[in-house]
């Protein structure tokens, strides 16, 4: 349970960490992202913190935990995909399906290697 | 002679805002003349003439610019400083001496010389090609009567060729071409021509610094939200909270110099412009105050501007400060008003959705009904007055006002007549500048797709579709005002800032501020959406506990895992992947002691997180288990760095050994000279110096090299080192004991065993002596060893006869001593006391003989060396010594 919660707050603060560099290069490359009229002083961290989001939700349950890891991948993900399902926000659904799938992808290669290099450890040992 | 000014403008039209406003407007009132109370101007037979003059050859206005503003000359120049040096004539020449109030640089100014004929018919004048100003202030345009030749900065023109001139006048023309360009003038009569009379205005008192007027804060559409007790200003993403709290903490007070004006964002702008007049009525009452100063967010801006340059305004705004005021519109409403959309981002969507919500809880199927059935009249009054928009089929812009949703709101704001009304006030316009352009400029519009009754004039193109440009196109703004609504606005200061729409209200927080008080502050009031972070967090098998400067522990101490920081968050120690947080940290110095549960590299980061800001710190090693070290770095928000880099604490001083290297001997002596080396290590900083002394500390040399130390004996060598950090290490010690020389040997007659007895003789230690019978080994404590060899021929019971043979120092060959022969022969009394004690060393032809009588008690001496005898009596028993000094055998007695 500590682990999860862990895994959980790690997620939260990668995204934290990784929000403005992500949200800015959405904003510079994909469609530009302003204010308004009212809104945050940054919007584009939102997107920004979304999309990392979607991605070490991907990418860190999958690398971490031992148990349960597709169902964590997907309660982290899924609520924000159909949010922005519902809002209509096509582009950054897109974007964000995306980041999933190479967050999962770079997850399991990483396990994948961990795992290799523990067996070859192993392998020696004996 | 007459002498003319120009009169001031007829009293205005009434002029209409918008329909609502057509009623509440009663009609506005003529600008009042900023003619100087002090100076007097004679009057010309043309002055009615001038203020309406028409250029007969274009059929335009004299000023050459149609519906230009007409001031008088005062306002933008100085008639010398006693009204008499700025017309004079000498000769036939008139000389104007025009020293201008502002600084002709933006973007042109112009000076103009035209003239009457003495039946007031106009004639040709300078023209705006030739005499373009300088920046600088002092001209001088002189007139030739005699020739028509005009001049000015070298510049000749022949005017008016053909024509005699009886009245000319000097113009200057600001801000040329702007629509807004202002002309100043001063008509003479060339054949008298007069200064003024009276004293020129006196320079308007500097204002004390500090704050002298209330200041309203006006947010823009949507800033206002009723959260149960009344309209607040942004209680949601809090726009406004470091702007308000930044004038606090400047000094104003909240209900007595400082207000706020949330108002219904939904209402046409006049309406809240009535508010606003209410508003300031109420505070006047309060500080009992002639004017207050207003600062304005975006759409706040025309609510002020409606406000001043409505019927109702009584001169009751001193300063007003625009942010992002969108003057000329925001191409952004377009959407909002023709198709019910906000925007196209996430942000944007999640907005609509709520707004939609708001609209379907009024009974309105969608957004779009809602704006334009309520009507939400404030986006209309949004709307641009300028082209902006494109047909996606031909590409040709479409030329406002045709096929354009019309904004009479805005239109009428920005007639001239309405504009001049704004000139009473001191006014600061901000605007925001976002690093690329961004902003809506234009939207490229197509016919609608949809059947609907939306984008009435035109559906941006593909604007549904994604990873398009969604018909939008951008150019420099604010991200939400084009620079092209509000840059050089009516004679208004301007200010650019690099932020975008909404971060600008606190990023120009200190131009605000500046501006209404005069006095600049020292701080920034920046309190985010988001709060600040400080994360630390290692991937390696180390266990840290972070120390913040006020003595709290986050982390894993000696008893477990710790978290004495409110709000602080650890993950604990279970795994290699260890962080923490600490939420709105303290300022000072962290420090963070590490841990090492395993061997190997380590990255310890630390990264600082706000709103606007992420900053990474690192610093690697490498540790071994149970190894501790400390670091530390240094917080500081008000700092532009905010954290520093991490560096190892280090507290404790650098040791130093001490290697001596020589010949060693025994217990702890050297048979050498001794080479000794001072080699200093620290764990963390390293190591600054290490010095040493030899005399007890009076005096100290900087090691630098290995040095020799060859004085025999004991020498006490003194050091210490200190490292980078300033950790002294206590003062060591070293005794270096040298003894590099094997010991001397002697033997003498003891009376009391009546035998010889062998003895070693050395300056630095004691000698211990192994007699083996014809062997005598003499050892120092150094371990220097003499081997003295020799040969016992008779012992008897009364005489000892005794040869040496040769002698060996520290194991090296042998010496082999000279022929020598030492004999000691005694008698007794019958108590065993010696009688008579006789002592003979020969060496060679050389020989002393010490001959002891009792009865006498004297020692008689015969020294003979070669031919010569010495004989010497001494009193008592004399001893005769016999030593061997390397290889040499001496005697004393």
């Amino acid at each position: 349970m500590k682990q999860k919660l862990g895994v959980f707050v790690l997620v939260l603060l990668a995204s934290f960490l990784a929000m403005p560099l992500v949200g800015s290069s959405y904003s510079r490359y994909v469609t530009p992202i302003t204010p308004g009229f009212w809104g945050p002083a940054h919007p584009e961290y939102l997107t920004g913190f979304i999309l990392s989001f979607l991605f070490f939700g991907g990418l860190l349950p999958w690398m971490i935990l031992e148990d349960g890891k597709f169902r964590r991948l997907v309660k982290y993900t899924l609520p924000f995909l159909v949010l922005m399902l519902v809002l209509q926000a096509i582009e950054e659904l897109i974007v964000g399906l995306v980041f999933v799938l190479i967050g999962w992808l770079l997850g399991w290669g990483i396990l994948k290697v961990k795992q290799s290099l523990q067996k070859n450890a192993k392998a020696d040992g004996s | 002679m007459y002498f003319g000014m120009i009169k001031p403008l007829p009293t205005r039209n009434l002029i209409n805002i918008s329909a609502a406003a057509l009623i509440l407007l009663g009609g506005f009132f003529a600008f009042p003349p900023r003619a100087s109370a002090e100076l007097s101007f004679p009057a010309t037979p043309c002055d009615d003439e001038q203020v309406d003059a028409t250029l007969p050859i274009f059929g335009t206005s004299a000023h050459l610019v149609p519906g230009m503003i007409k001031e008088p000359g005062n306002v933008a120049f100085q008639y010398g400083a006693d009204n008499n040096s700025f017309v004079s004539k000498s000769g036939d020449v008139i000389t104007f001496n025009v020293n201008l109030l502002f600084t002709p640089d933006n973007p042109l100014a112009i000076i103009k010389l035209l003239a009457f004929d003495a039946s007031c018919n106009i004639v040709f004048g300078f023209g705006p090609a030739f005499t373009e100003l300088s920046p600088d202030r002092e001209k001088v345009v002189t007139f030739d009567t005699a020739t028509n030749i005009a001049a000015h900065e070298g510049n000749e023109q022949q005017l008016f060729p053909n024509f005699a001139p009886r009245y000319v006048w000097v113009e200057v023309v600001d801000q040329y071409p702007n629509a807004n360009l202002k002309t100043y003038s001063y008509l003479v009569d060339i054949l008298d021509p007069q200064n003024p009379t009276g004293q020129p205005d006196a320079e308007p008192p500097d204002e004390e610094p500090g704050i002298t007027a209330p200041v309203i804060v006006i947010p823009g559409i949507f800033g206002s939200w009723n959260v149960g007790d009344g309209l607040k200003l942004d209680p949601i993403f809090h726009t406004y909270d470091n702007l308000v709290d930044a004038l606090k903490l400047s000094g104003y007070q909240e209900g007595e110099t400082l207000f706020t004006f949330p108002y219904q964002w939904r209402f046409s702008n006049s309406f809240t412009a009535i508010d606003l007049g209410l508003k300031v009525n109420e505070i006047q009452e309060v500080c009992q105050c002639p004017k207050v100063d207003i600062v304005a967010h975006s759409m706040g801006g025309l609510v002020a501007r409606a406000y001043i340059q409505g019927p109702d305004y009584g001169d009751d705004v001193r300063k007003l400060i625009f942010l992002g005021t969108p003057q000329r519109g925001a191409t952004e409403a377009y959407l909002g008003w023709e198709g019910g959309e906000r925007g196209v981002s996430f942000m944007s969507n999640a907005f609509e959705h709520l707004l939609t919500l708001e609209a379907v809880v009024n009974h309105y199927p969608d957004l779009y009904s809602y704006i334009r059935g309520l009507p939400i009249s404030s986006i209309r009054e949004l709307l641009p007055i300028f082209d902006y928009l494109r047909d996606s089929s031909s590409q040709e812009p479409r030329e406002y006002p045709n096929q354009y949703p019309i904004n009479t709101f805005l239109e009428q704001l920005n007639e001239l007549d309405l504009l001049s009304r704004l000139n009473t006030v001191d006014m600061l316009n901000i605007l925001g500048s976002t690093e690329t352009d961004v902003t809506v400029d234009v939207i490229r519009v197509a016919e609608n797709p949809f059947e609907n009754e939306k984008w009435e004039h035109g559906y941006p193109e593909n604007y549904h579709l994604p990873f398009t440009d969604k018909g939008l196109e951008r150019g420099s703004g604010d991200g939400t005002v084009p620079q092209r609504s509000n840059s050089n606005f009516h004679n208004s200061e301007q200010v650019v800032v690099g932020s975008n729409h909404v971060r600008m209200v606190t990023d120009a927080q200190k131009i605000i501020i500046e501006k209404l008080t005069g006095i600049e502050p020292a701080e920034e009031v920046r309190k985010g959406i988001f709060r600040r972070y400080l994360m630390v967090r290692i991937f390696s098998p180390v266990d840290f506990l972070i120390i913040s400067p006020d003595g709290k522990k986050l982390g894993r101490d000696a008893g477990g895992d710790i978290n004495e920081i409110l709000g602080g968050f650890y993950n604990g120690s279970d795994s290699d992947i260890e962080f923490a947080v600490i939420p709105d940290p303290v300022d000072g110095e962290y420090q963070v002691k590490l841990v090492g549960t395993g061997e190997g590299p380590f990255t310890l980061s630390v990264s600082y997180l706000d709103d606007t800001t992420t900053l990474d710190k690192a610093f690697s090693d490498t540790i071994q288990p149970e190894q501790e070290l400390s670091l530390e770095f240094e917080y500081q928000s008000n700092n532009e760095n905010l954290i520093t880099e991490l560096v190892a604490q280090d507290i404790t001083p650098p040791i130093t050994a001490a290697i001596p290297t020589g010949k060693i001997g025994q217990n702890g002596w050297h048979r050498s000279k001794v080479t000794l080396a001072l080699d200093a290590t620290d764990d963390n900083s390293g190591v600054l110096q290490t010095e040493y002394s030899f005399d007890g500390g009076a005096n100290w040399q900087e090691y630098s090299a290995p040095f020799q130390i060859t004085t025999p004996g004991i020498n006490e060598v003194l050091f210490f080192s200190t490292d980078r950090a300033g950790n002294q290490e206590e003062i060591q010690s070293i005794d270096i004991k040298i003894d590099k020389w094997a010991p001397d040997a002697s033997f003498m007659f003891d009376p009391a065993t009546r035998d010889v007895i062998f003895s070693g003789i050395d300056d630095q230690s004691n000698v211990t002596i192994q007699d083996l019978g014809n062997r005598v080994i003499l050892t120092d404590e150094a371990g220097n060893t003499t081997v003295l060899n020799y040969k016992e021929k008779i012992k008897k019971q009364k005489s000892i006869e005794l040869e040496l043979t040769s002698i060996s120092y520290n194991e090296k060959p042998k010496i082999k001593l000279s022929e020598n022969e030492t004999n000691y022969s005694w008698t007794l009394d019958r108590s065993g006391n010696i009688t008579r004690l006789e002592q003979e060393l020969e060496i060679k032809d050389n020989s002393i003989s010490l001959s002891y009588s009792l009865k006498h008690n004297q020692t008689v001496v015969v020294e003979k060396m070669k031919r010569k005898k010495e004989k010497i009596t001494l009193n008592g028993m004399i001893i005769l010594k016999v030593k061997i000094e390397k290889g040499k055998i001496v005697h004393e007695y």
